[in-house]
Protein backbone atom coordinates (compact mmCIF):
# COMPACT_ATOMS: atom_id res chain seq x y z
CA UNK A 1 0.00 0.00 0.00
CA UNK A 2 1.70 3.16 -1.06
CA UNK A 3 0.99 6.51 0.36
CA UNK A 4 0.28 8.37 -2.84
CA UNK A 5 -3.10 9.61 -3.97
CA UNK A 6 -2.20 10.67 -7.48
CA UNK A 7 0.80 10.09 -9.65
CA UNK A 8 1.16 12.20 -12.74
CA UNK A 9 3.73 10.84 -15.14
CA UNK A 10 5.06 12.91 -18.03
CA UNK A 11 1.74 14.20 -19.21
CA UNK A 12 1.47 16.34 -22.28
CA UNK A 13 -1.75 18.01 -23.27
CA UNK A 14 -2.15 19.84 -26.49
CA UNK A 15 -4.98 21.90 -27.82
CA UNK A 16 -5.48 21.57 -31.47
CA UNK A 17 -7.23 24.47 -33.07
CA UNK A 18 -8.66 23.44 -36.35
CA UNK A 19 -9.57 26.40 -38.46
CA UNK A 20 -12.89 25.49 -39.90
CA UNK A 21 -12.69 24.55 -43.51
CA UNK A 22 -13.82 27.32 -45.77
CA UNK A 23 -14.34 26.65 -49.42
CA UNK A 24 -13.48 30.19 -50.52
CA UNK A 25 -10.16 30.21 -48.74
CA UNK A 26 -9.39 26.70 -49.89
CA UNK A 27 -9.91 27.73 -53.48
CA UNK A 28 -7.74 30.81 -53.10
CA UNK A 29 -5.06 28.64 -51.57
CA UNK A 30 -5.28 26.23 -54.45
CA UNK A 31 -4.95 29.02 -56.99
CA UNK A 32 -2.05 30.66 -55.20
CA UNK A 33 -0.52 27.24 -54.58
CA UNK A 34 -0.01 28.07 -50.98
CA UNK A 35 0.45 25.24 -48.56
CA UNK A 36 -0.90 26.05 -45.20
CA UNK A 37 -2.02 23.71 -42.52
CA UNK A 38 -5.36 24.37 -41.01
CA UNK A 39 -4.34 23.18 -37.60
CA UNK A 40 -2.56 25.12 -34.98
CA UNK A 41 -1.25 23.28 -32.00
CA UNK A 42 -0.69 24.68 -28.58
CA UNK A 43 0.92 22.61 -25.92
CA UNK A 44 -0.91 23.48 -22.75
CA UNK A 45 1.05 21.12 -20.54
CA UNK A 46 4.56 19.96 -21.28
CA UNK A 47 6.05 16.88 -19.76
CA UNK A 48 4.61 17.39 -16.32
CA UNK A 49 5.27 14.85 -13.57
CA UNK A 50 4.60 14.94 -9.89
CA UNK A 51 2.95 12.89 -7.23
CA UNK A 52 0.68 13.92 -4.45
CA UNK A 53 0.56 12.29 -1.05
CA UNK A 54 -2.66 11.00 0.38
CA UNK A 55 -4.43 13.52 2.57
CA UNK A 56 -2.36 16.50 1.60
CA UNK A 57 -3.69 19.81 0.36
CA UNK A 58 -1.92 21.02 -2.72
CA UNK A 59 -2.35 24.36 -4.44
CA UNK A 60 -1.52 25.15 -8.01
CA UNK A 61 -0.22 28.61 -8.89
CA UNK A 62 1.00 30.24 -12.04
CA UNK A 63 0.23 33.27 -14.14
CA UNK A 64 -2.81 33.41 -16.43
CA UNK A 65 -2.81 30.93 -19.26
CA UNK A 66 -0.12 28.77 -17.76
CA UNK A 67 -2.23 25.64 -17.80
CA UNK A 68 -3.53 25.43 -14.23
CA UNK A 69 -7.12 24.73 -15.15
CA UNK A 70 -6.08 22.42 -17.95
CA UNK A 71 -4.08 20.42 -15.43
CA UNK A 72 -7.02 20.22 -13.07
CA UNK A 73 -9.37 19.15 -15.83
CA UNK A 74 -6.95 16.56 -17.05
CA UNK A 75 -6.74 15.09 -13.56
CA UNK A 76 -10.56 15.14 -13.41
CA UNK A 77 -10.52 13.14 -16.67
CA UNK A 78 -12.36 15.82 -18.62
CA UNK A 79 -9.37 16.11 -20.94
CA UNK A 80 -7.32 13.30 -22.27
CA UNK A 81 -3.55 13.69 -21.98
CA UNK A 82 -1.92 13.27 -25.37
CA UNK A 83 0.85 11.28 -23.80
CA UNK A 84 1.82 10.18 -20.33
CA UNK A 85 -0.53 8.89 -17.71
CA UNK A 86 -2.27 9.82 -14.54
CA UNK A 87 -2.63 7.15 -11.88
CA UNK A 88 -5.30 7.77 -9.32
CA UNK A 89 -4.99 5.51 -6.29
CA UNK A 90 -8.29 6.49 -4.72
CA UNK A 91 -11.83 5.50 -5.49
CA UNK A 92 -13.47 8.76 -6.29
CA UNK A 93 -12.20 12.01 -7.65
CA UNK A 94 -14.25 15.01 -8.58
CA UNK A 95 -14.00 18.59 -9.61
CA UNK A 96 -16.00 21.03 -7.52
CA UNK A 97 -18.22 22.73 -10.07
CA UNK A 98 -21.16 25.02 -9.74
CA UNK A 99 -24.43 24.40 -11.47
CA UNK A 100 -23.41 21.79 -14.01
CA UNK A 101 -26.42 20.82 -16.09
CA UNK A 102 -28.86 23.25 -14.52
CA UNK A 103 -32.12 23.49 -16.43
CA UNK A 104 -33.53 26.99 -16.10
CA UNK A 105 -37.09 25.86 -16.82
CA UNK A 106 -37.16 23.40 -13.94
CA UNK A 107 -37.57 24.08 -10.25
CA UNK A 108 -34.64 24.31 -7.89
CA UNK A 109 -35.85 21.11 -6.31
CA UNK A 110 -35.58 19.17 -9.56
CA UNK A 111 -32.27 20.78 -10.35
CA UNK A 112 -30.85 19.42 -7.11
CA UNK A 113 -31.44 15.96 -8.53
CA UNK A 114 -30.25 16.84 -12.01
CA UNK A 115 -27.07 18.46 -10.79
CA UNK A 116 -26.52 15.86 -8.08
CA UNK A 117 -26.80 12.93 -10.46
CA UNK A 118 -24.29 14.55 -12.80
CA UNK A 119 -21.87 15.03 -9.92
CA UNK A 120 -22.11 11.31 -9.23
CA UNK A 121 -24.57 11.06 -6.37
CA UNK A 122 -27.09 8.25 -6.44
CA UNK A 123 -30.73 9.12 -6.11
CA UNK A 124 -30.89 7.75 -2.54
CA UNK A 125 -27.94 9.87 -1.52
CA UNK A 126 -29.71 12.96 -2.81
CA UNK A 127 -32.92 11.95 -1.07
CA UNK A 128 -30.96 11.82 2.15
CA UNK A 129 -29.13 15.10 1.66
CA UNK A 130 -31.89 17.09 0.01
CA UNK A 131 -33.18 18.81 3.12
CA UNK A 132 -29.70 19.70 4.22
CA UNK A 133 -28.91 21.20 0.81
CA UNK A 134 -32.07 23.30 0.74
CA UNK A 135 -31.45 24.41 4.29
CA UNK A 136 -27.85 25.38 3.54
CA UNK A 137 -28.74 27.35 0.43
CA UNK A 138 -31.24 29.45 2.40
CA UNK A 139 -33.52 29.72 -0.62
CA UNK A 140 -36.66 28.78 1.25
CA UNK A 141 -39.90 28.41 -0.70
CA UNK A 142 -38.26 29.52 -3.92
CA UNK A 143 -36.91 26.01 -4.23
CA UNK A 144 -40.17 25.04 -5.94
CA UNK A 145 -39.99 27.81 -8.56
CA UNK A 146 -38.12 27.50 -11.83
CA UNK A 147 -34.48 28.47 -11.68
CA UNK A 148 -34.90 31.08 -14.38
CA UNK A 149 -36.78 33.19 -11.84
CA UNK A 150 -33.80 33.15 -9.46
CA UNK A 151 -31.38 35.98 -9.06
CA UNK A 152 -27.82 35.10 -9.96
CA UNK A 153 -26.93 35.12 -6.29
CA UNK A 154 -29.62 32.58 -5.48
CA UNK A 155 -28.46 30.41 -8.33
CA UNK A 156 -24.89 30.31 -7.12
CA UNK A 157 -26.05 29.69 -3.58
CA UNK A 158 -28.04 26.68 -4.65
CA UNK A 159 -25.24 25.47 -6.90
CA UNK A 160 -22.69 25.79 -4.14
CA UNK A 161 -24.93 24.02 -1.64
CA UNK A 162 -25.19 21.00 -3.91
CA UNK A 163 -21.53 21.01 -4.86
CA UNK A 164 -20.25 21.18 -1.31
CA UNK A 165 -22.16 18.08 -0.29
CA UNK A 166 -20.07 15.81 -2.45
CA UNK A 167 -17.60 13.72 -0.53
CA UNK A 168 -14.98 12.40 -2.92
CA UNK A 169 -11.63 11.00 -1.81
CA UNK A 170 -9.87 13.53 -3.96
CA UNK A 171 -11.39 16.96 -4.37
CA UNK A 172 -10.35 19.35 -7.11
CA UNK A 173 -11.21 23.02 -6.67
CA UNK A 174 -10.93 25.68 -9.33
CA UNK A 175 -11.39 29.18 -7.87
CA UNK A 176 -14.69 28.86 -6.16
CA UNK A 177 -13.81 30.52 -2.91
CA UNK A 178 -16.29 33.20 -1.97
CA UNK A 179 -19.68 33.12 -3.62
CA UNK A 180 -22.87 35.01 -2.87
CA UNK A 181 -23.39 37.90 -0.50
CA UNK A 182 -21.28 38.61 2.57
CA UNK A 183 -23.04 36.27 4.99
CA UNK A 184 -23.26 33.41 2.52
CA UNK A 185 -19.64 33.94 1.53
CA UNK A 186 -18.61 33.44 5.11
CA UNK A 187 -20.77 30.38 5.43
CA UNK A 188 -19.55 28.90 2.16
CA UNK A 189 -15.90 29.55 2.96
CA UNK A 190 -16.34 27.83 6.29
CA UNK A 191 -17.99 24.88 4.60
CA UNK A 192 -15.24 24.74 2.02
CA UNK A 193 -12.57 24.81 4.70
CA UNK A 194 -14.38 21.98 6.43
CA UNK A 195 -14.26 20.00 3.18
CA UNK A 196 -10.58 20.78 2.73
CA UNK A 197 -9.51 20.19 6.31
CA UNK A 198 -11.17 16.82 6.35
CA UNK A 199 -8.49 14.20 5.77
CA UNK A 200 -9.01 14.06 2.07
CA UNK A 201 -6.66 14.95 -0.71
CA UNK A 202 -7.36 18.36 -2.15
CA UNK A 203 -5.89 20.03 -5.20
CA UNK A 204 -6.88 23.63 -5.74
CA UNK A 205 -6.25 26.36 -8.22
CA UNK A 206 -6.43 29.90 -6.95
CA UNK A 207 -5.05 33.33 -7.55
CA UNK A 208 -5.64 34.30 -3.97
CA UNK A 209 -2.23 33.84 -2.38
CA UNK A 210 -3.41 34.38 1.21
CA UNK A 211 -6.02 31.66 0.77
CA UNK A 212 -3.45 29.26 -0.58
CA UNK A 213 -1.08 30.11 2.21
CA UNK A 214 -3.73 29.33 4.74
CA UNK A 215 -5.12 26.16 3.20
CA UNK A 216 -2.29 24.37 1.42
CA UNK A 217 0.59 22.28 2.68
CA UNK A 218 2.35 22.28 -0.64
CA UNK A 219 2.29 24.26 -3.86
CA UNK A 220 2.82 23.37 -7.45
CA UNK A 221 3.99 26.24 -9.57
CA UNK A 222 3.56 25.90 -13.30
CA UNK A 223 4.57 28.46 -15.84
CA UNK A 224 3.61 28.11 -19.53
CA UNK A 225 2.77 24.47 -19.07
CA UNK A 226 6.06 23.53 -17.45
CA UNK A 227 6.52 22.58 -13.84
CA UNK A 228 8.61 25.29 -12.27
CA UNK A 229 8.66 24.30 -8.67
CA UNK A 230 6.98 21.88 -6.32
CA UNK A 231 7.55 22.18 -2.62
CA UNK A 232 6.17 23.41 0.67
CA UNK A 233 3.96 26.48 0.55
CA UNK A 234 6.31 29.07 2.09
CA UNK A 235 9.27 28.44 -0.18
CA UNK A 236 7.34 28.24 -3.41
CA UNK A 237 5.24 31.25 -2.53
CA UNK A 238 8.34 33.36 -1.86
CA UNK A 239 9.93 32.36 -5.13
CA UNK A 240 6.70 32.98 -6.96
CA UNK A 241 6.29 36.46 -5.51
CA UNK A 242 9.88 37.27 -6.38
CA UNK A 243 9.34 36.08 -9.92
CA UNK A 244 6.17 38.09 -10.32
CA UNK A 245 7.85 41.23 -8.95
CA UNK A 246 10.70 40.79 -11.41
CA UNK A 247 8.24 40.49 -14.24
CA UNK A 248 6.49 43.63 -13.20
CA UNK A 249 9.74 45.61 -13.02
CA UNK A 250 10.58 44.65 -16.58
CA UNK B 1 -16.75 -6.00 -28.75
CA UNK B 2 -15.06 -4.19 -25.92
CA UNK B 3 -16.83 -0.90 -26.66
CA UNK B 4 -20.16 -2.60 -26.08
CA UNK B 5 -18.96 -3.85 -22.73
CA UNK B 6 -17.67 -0.39 -21.84
CA UNK B 7 -20.92 1.21 -22.92
CA UNK B 8 -22.98 -1.22 -20.86
CA UNK B 9 -20.85 -0.60 -17.78
CA UNK B 10 -21.14 3.15 -18.20
CA UNK B 11 -24.83 2.77 -18.84
CA UNK B 12 -25.29 0.96 -15.53
CA UNK B 13 -23.33 3.63 -13.72
CA UNK B 14 -25.31 6.49 -15.23
CA UNK B 15 -28.71 4.83 -15.45
CA UNK B 16 -30.34 7.11 -12.92
CA UNK B 17 -28.92 10.18 -14.61
CA UNK B 18 -30.15 9.03 -18.01
CA UNK B 19 -33.66 8.43 -16.71
CA UNK B 20 -33.81 11.69 -14.84
CA UNK B 21 -32.55 13.86 -17.68
CA UNK B 22 -34.90 12.18 -20.11
CA UNK B 23 -37.82 12.93 -17.84
CA UNK B 24 -36.74 16.49 -17.20
CA UNK B 25 -36.08 17.09 -20.91
CA UNK B 26 -39.64 16.05 -21.66
CA UNK B 27 -40.90 18.18 -18.84
CA UNK B 28 -39.07 21.25 -20.13
CA UNK B 29 -40.56 20.77 -23.57
CA UNK B 30 -44.02 20.40 -22.08
CA UNK B 31 -43.85 23.33 -19.73
CA UNK B 32 -42.77 25.76 -22.42
CA UNK B 33 -45.86 25.34 -24.59
CA UNK B 34 -49.44 26.16 -23.79
CA UNK B 35 -50.93 22.95 -25.16
CA UNK B 36 -48.24 20.72 -23.64
CA UNK B 37 -48.98 17.05 -24.14
CA UNK B 38 -51.50 17.87 -26.82
CA UNK B 39 -48.73 18.77 -29.22
CA UNK B 40 -47.50 15.19 -29.19
CA UNK B 41 -50.90 14.14 -30.47
CA UNK B 42 -51.59 17.17 -32.63
CA UNK B 43 -48.25 17.16 -34.36
CA UNK B 44 -48.60 13.86 -36.28
CA UNK B 45 -52.33 14.46 -36.73
CA UNK B 46 -51.73 17.78 -38.44
CA UNK B 47 -49.18 16.22 -40.74
CA UNK B 48 -51.61 13.47 -41.59
CA UNK B 49 -54.27 16.04 -42.42
CA UNK B 50 -51.89 17.94 -44.65
CA UNK B 51 -51.00 14.83 -46.65
CA UNK B 52 -54.60 13.72 -46.77
CA UNK B 53 -55.47 17.07 -48.27
CA UNK B 54 -52.66 16.95 -50.81
CA UNK B 55 -52.98 13.33 -51.86
CA UNK B 56 -56.68 12.56 -51.46
CA UNK B 57 -58.27 15.88 -52.31
CA UNK B 58 -55.87 17.52 -54.74
CA UNK B 59 -54.31 14.55 -56.50
CA UNK B 60 -57.40 12.35 -56.11
CA UNK B 61 -55.10 9.44 -55.23
CA UNK B 62 -54.39 7.33 -52.20
CA UNK B 63 -55.51 3.75 -51.94
CA UNK B 64 -57.72 2.02 -49.48
CA UNK B 65 -57.63 3.48 -45.98
CA UNK B 66 -55.09 6.13 -46.88
CA UNK B 67 -55.21 7.94 -43.51
CA UNK B 68 -53.95 4.90 -41.60
CA UNK B 69 -51.62 4.08 -44.46
CA UNK B 70 -49.91 7.44 -44.19
CA UNK B 71 -50.15 7.79 -40.43
CA UNK B 72 -48.44 4.44 -39.72
CA UNK B 73 -45.46 5.68 -41.72
CA UNK B 74 -45.49 9.34 -40.69
CA UNK B 75 -45.25 8.73 -36.96
CA UNK B 76 -42.17 6.48 -37.30
CA UNK B 77 -40.72 9.00 -39.75
CA UNK B 78 -41.13 11.87 -37.30
CA UNK B 79 -39.48 9.76 -34.65
CA UNK B 80 -36.53 8.96 -36.89
CA UNK B 81 -35.94 12.50 -38.07
CA UNK B 82 -36.27 14.30 -34.77
CA UNK B 83 -34.07 11.77 -33.00
CA UNK B 84 -31.40 12.12 -35.65
CA UNK B 85 -31.54 15.91 -35.73
CA UNK B 86 -31.44 16.16 -31.94
CA UNK B 87 -28.57 13.71 -31.69
CA UNK B 88 -26.46 15.66 -34.15
CA UNK B 89 -26.23 18.64 -31.83
CA UNK B 90 -26.32 16.60 -28.62
CA UNK B 91 -22.59 16.64 -27.87
CA UNK B 92 -21.73 19.90 -29.60
CA UNK B 93 -24.35 21.86 -27.66
CA UNK B 94 -23.37 20.54 -24.23
CA UNK B 95 -20.00 22.28 -24.15
CA UNK B 96 -20.61 24.04 -20.87
CA UNK B 97 -21.60 20.90 -19.06
CA UNK B 98 -18.83 18.75 -20.48
CA UNK B 99 -16.22 21.31 -19.44
CA UNK B 100 -17.36 20.87 -15.87
CA UNK B 101 -17.84 17.15 -15.39
CA UNK B 102 -16.93 13.96 -17.10
CA UNK B 103 -19.77 12.10 -18.76
CA UNK B 104 -19.50 9.19 -21.16
CA UNK B 105 -20.49 11.01 -24.31
CA UNK B 106 -22.74 8.37 -25.82
CA UNK B 107 -25.24 9.18 -23.09
CA UNK B 108 -26.09 12.51 -24.73
CA UNK B 109 -27.42 11.23 -28.07
CA UNK B 110 -28.97 8.32 -26.21
CA UNK B 111 -31.02 10.66 -24.02
CA UNK B 112 -32.18 12.56 -27.11
CA UNK B 113 -33.33 9.35 -28.73
CA UNK B 114 -35.16 8.35 -25.54
CA UNK B 115 -36.95 11.70 -25.36
CA UNK B 116 -38.18 11.28 -28.91
CA UNK B 117 -39.12 7.67 -28.25
CA UNK B 118 -41.45 8.77 -25.46
CA UNK B 119 -43.23 11.05 -27.91
CA UNK B 120 -43.31 8.28 -30.48
CA UNK B 121 -45.10 5.94 -28.08
CA UNK B 122 -47.69 8.67 -27.69
CA UNK B 123 -48.12 8.79 -31.45
CA UNK B 124 -48.60 5.04 -31.59
CA UNK B 125 -51.43 5.31 -29.07
CA UNK B 126 -53.05 7.92 -31.27
CA UNK B 127 -52.65 5.53 -34.18
CA UNK B 128 -54.35 2.76 -32.22
CA UNK B 129 -57.30 5.04 -31.57
CA UNK B 130 -57.46 6.22 -35.18
CA UNK B 131 -57.57 2.58 -36.30
CA UNK B 132 -60.97 2.19 -34.69
CA UNK B 133 -62.10 5.41 -36.32
CA UNK B 134 -61.10 4.35 -39.82
CA UNK B 135 -62.03 0.70 -39.40
CA UNK B 136 -58.61 -0.94 -39.53
CA UNK B 137 -58.60 -4.43 -38.00
CA UNK B 138 -57.18 -5.09 -34.53
CA UNK B 139 -55.31 -8.38 -34.71
CA UNK B 140 -52.81 -10.33 -32.66
CA UNK B 141 -50.15 -9.05 -35.00
CA UNK B 142 -50.20 -5.79 -33.08
CA UNK B 143 -48.00 -7.51 -30.50
CA UNK B 144 -45.31 -7.86 -33.14
CA UNK B 145 -45.03 -4.09 -33.11
CA UNK B 146 -42.48 -4.38 -30.33
CA UNK B 147 -40.11 -6.32 -32.54
CA UNK B 148 -40.24 -3.75 -35.32
CA UNK B 149 -39.97 -1.00 -32.74
CA UNK B 150 -36.82 -2.53 -31.28
CA UNK B 151 -35.09 -2.91 -34.63
CA UNK B 152 -36.03 0.60 -35.65
CA UNK B 153 -34.83 1.91 -32.29
CA UNK B 154 -31.42 0.28 -32.74
CA UNK B 155 -31.14 1.77 -36.20
CA UNK B 156 -31.94 5.28 -34.98
CA UNK B 157 -29.51 4.90 -32.10
CA UNK B 158 -26.69 3.90 -34.42
CA UNK B 159 -27.25 6.80 -36.78
CA UNK B 160 -27.61 9.13 -33.80
CA UNK B 161 -24.25 8.03 -32.36
CA UNK B 162 -22.40 8.58 -35.61
CA UNK B 163 -24.01 11.96 -36.26
CA UNK B 164 -23.40 13.16 -32.71
CA UNK B 165 -19.71 12.58 -33.32
CA UNK B 166 -19.75 14.32 -36.69
CA UNK B 167 -21.75 17.19 -35.24
CA UNK B 168 -18.75 18.21 -33.14
CA UNK B 169 -16.12 18.29 -35.85
CA UNK B 170 -18.10 19.05 -38.94
CA UNK B 171 -20.34 22.06 -38.54
CA UNK B 172 -21.84 21.86 -42.02
CA UNK B 173 -23.60 18.66 -41.13
CA UNK B 174 -26.76 20.58 -40.26
CA UNK B 175 -27.05 22.07 -43.73
CA UNK B 176 -26.37 18.72 -45.32
CA UNK B 177 -28.95 17.04 -43.12
CA UNK B 178 -31.67 19.54 -44.00
CA UNK B 179 -31.40 18.55 -47.61
CA UNK B 180 -30.65 14.86 -47.14
CA UNK B 181 -33.62 14.34 -44.89
CA UNK B 182 -35.96 15.95 -47.38
CA UNK B 183 -34.64 13.70 -50.09
CA UNK B 184 -34.82 10.67 -47.82
CA UNK B 185 -38.46 11.46 -47.05
CA UNK B 186 -39.45 11.32 -50.71
CA UNK B 187 -37.29 8.29 -51.38
CA UNK B 188 -39.07 6.42 -48.60
CA UNK B 189 -42.49 4.99 -49.36
CA UNK B 190 -44.23 7.29 -46.89
CA UNK B 191 -46.91 8.73 -49.18
CA UNK B 192 -46.88 5.94 -51.73
CA UNK B 193 -46.52 2.21 -51.53
CA UNK B 194 -43.65 0.24 -52.92
CA UNK B 195 -45.83 -1.03 -55.74
CA UNK B 196 -46.03 2.49 -57.14
CA UNK B 197 -42.28 2.49 -57.71
CA UNK B 198 -41.31 1.35 -61.21
CA UNK B 199 -40.44 -2.34 -61.08
CA UNK B 200 -37.04 -1.74 -62.66
CA UNK B 201 -35.71 0.35 -59.79
CA UNK B 202 -37.82 -1.13 -57.02
CA UNK B 203 -34.95 -3.28 -55.79
CA UNK B 204 -33.00 -0.13 -54.89
CA UNK B 205 -35.73 0.87 -52.43
CA UNK B 206 -34.76 -2.02 -50.18
CA UNK B 207 -31.42 -0.35 -49.51
CA UNK B 208 -33.45 2.18 -47.56
CA UNK B 209 -34.22 0.82 -44.10
CA UNK B 210 -37.41 2.88 -44.00
CA UNK B 211 -38.90 0.66 -46.71
CA UNK B 212 -38.63 -2.34 -44.43
CA UNK B 213 -39.86 -0.46 -41.39
CA UNK B 214 -42.85 1.12 -43.14
CA UNK B 215 -43.90 -2.13 -44.76
CA UNK B 216 -43.67 -3.86 -41.40
CA UNK B 217 -45.66 -1.17 -39.60
CA UNK B 218 -48.31 -1.24 -42.29
CA UNK B 219 -48.55 -5.00 -42.15
CA UNK B 220 -49.18 -4.75 -38.43
CA UNK B 221 -51.51 -1.77 -38.27
CA UNK B 222 -53.32 -1.91 -41.58
CA UNK B 223 -53.25 -5.35 -43.15
CA UNK B 224 -53.18 -7.55 -40.03
CA UNK B 225 -50.09 -9.41 -41.13
CA UNK B 226 -46.67 -10.19 -39.70
CA UNK B 227 -43.78 -7.78 -40.23
CA UNK B 228 -41.07 -8.60 -42.77
CA UNK B 229 -38.85 -10.73 -40.57
CA UNK B 230 -36.01 -11.55 -42.98
CA UNK B 231 -35.46 -7.89 -43.86
CA UNK B 232 -35.75 -6.89 -40.21
CA UNK B 233 -33.11 -9.48 -39.39
CA UNK B 234 -30.78 -7.84 -41.89
CA UNK B 235 -31.38 -4.39 -40.40
CA UNK B 236 -30.70 -5.65 -36.88
CA UNK B 237 -27.26 -6.72 -38.06
CA UNK B 238 -26.69 -3.43 -39.86
CA UNK B 239 -27.89 -1.41 -36.88
CA UNK B 240 -25.60 -3.24 -34.49
CA UNK B 241 -22.75 -2.58 -36.87
CA UNK B 242 -23.38 1.18 -37.01
CA UNK B 243 -23.91 1.31 -33.25
CA UNK B 244 -20.54 -0.36 -32.88
CA UNK B 245 -18.87 2.06 -35.27
CA UNK B 246 -20.55 5.02 -33.54
CA UNK B 247 -19.55 3.89 -30.07
CA UNK B 248 -16.00 3.25 -31.21
CA UNK B 249 -15.65 6.80 -32.46
CA UNK B 250 -17.38 8.33 -29.47
CA UNK B 251 -15.13 6.46 -27.07
CA UNK B 252 -12.02 7.24 -29.06
CA UNK B 253 -12.73 10.95 -28.84
CA UNK B 254 -14.38 10.72 -25.42
CA UNK B 255 -12.09 13.21 -23.71
CA UNK B 256 -11.08 15.16 -26.79
CA UNK B 257 -14.46 16.66 -27.61
CA UNK B 258 -14.01 18.98 -24.64
CA UNK B 259 -10.99 20.55 -26.30
CA UNK B 260 -12.93 21.76 -29.30
CA UNK B 261 -16.44 22.57 -28.10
Amino acid sequence: MNNLAIEVKNINVKYKFVKSMNIKQELIKMIKRKKETRTKEVWALKNLSFSIKRGSNVGIIGSNGSGKTTLLKTIASIFQPDSGEICVHENSISLLTLGAGFQPELSGYENIYLNGLILGFTKEQIDAKREEIIEFSGIGDFIYSPIRTYSSGMKTRLAFSIACHIEPDILLIDEVLGVGDESFRQKSNEKLKELIDHDRTVIMVSHSLPALQELCDELIWIEKGVLKEYGDTETVLNHYKEYMNNLRRK
Amino acid sequence: MSVFKKAINDYKKYREYILYTTKSDLKVQLSSTFLGYFWWILDPLMYMLVYMLVVMVIFQRGGENFPIFVFSALVPWKWTVSSIMDSTSSIASKGGLLQQVYLPKFILPYVKVLVNTAKYIFGIFVLLILMAFFGAPYTWHLIEFFIVFLVHFLFILGVGFILSHLGVYFKDINNILQFTIRLWFYLSPTLYSLQDVPAKVRILWWANPMTTFYASYRNIFLYGKSPLYPQLGFWVAMSLLIIWIGLKYIYKYDKNYTKVI
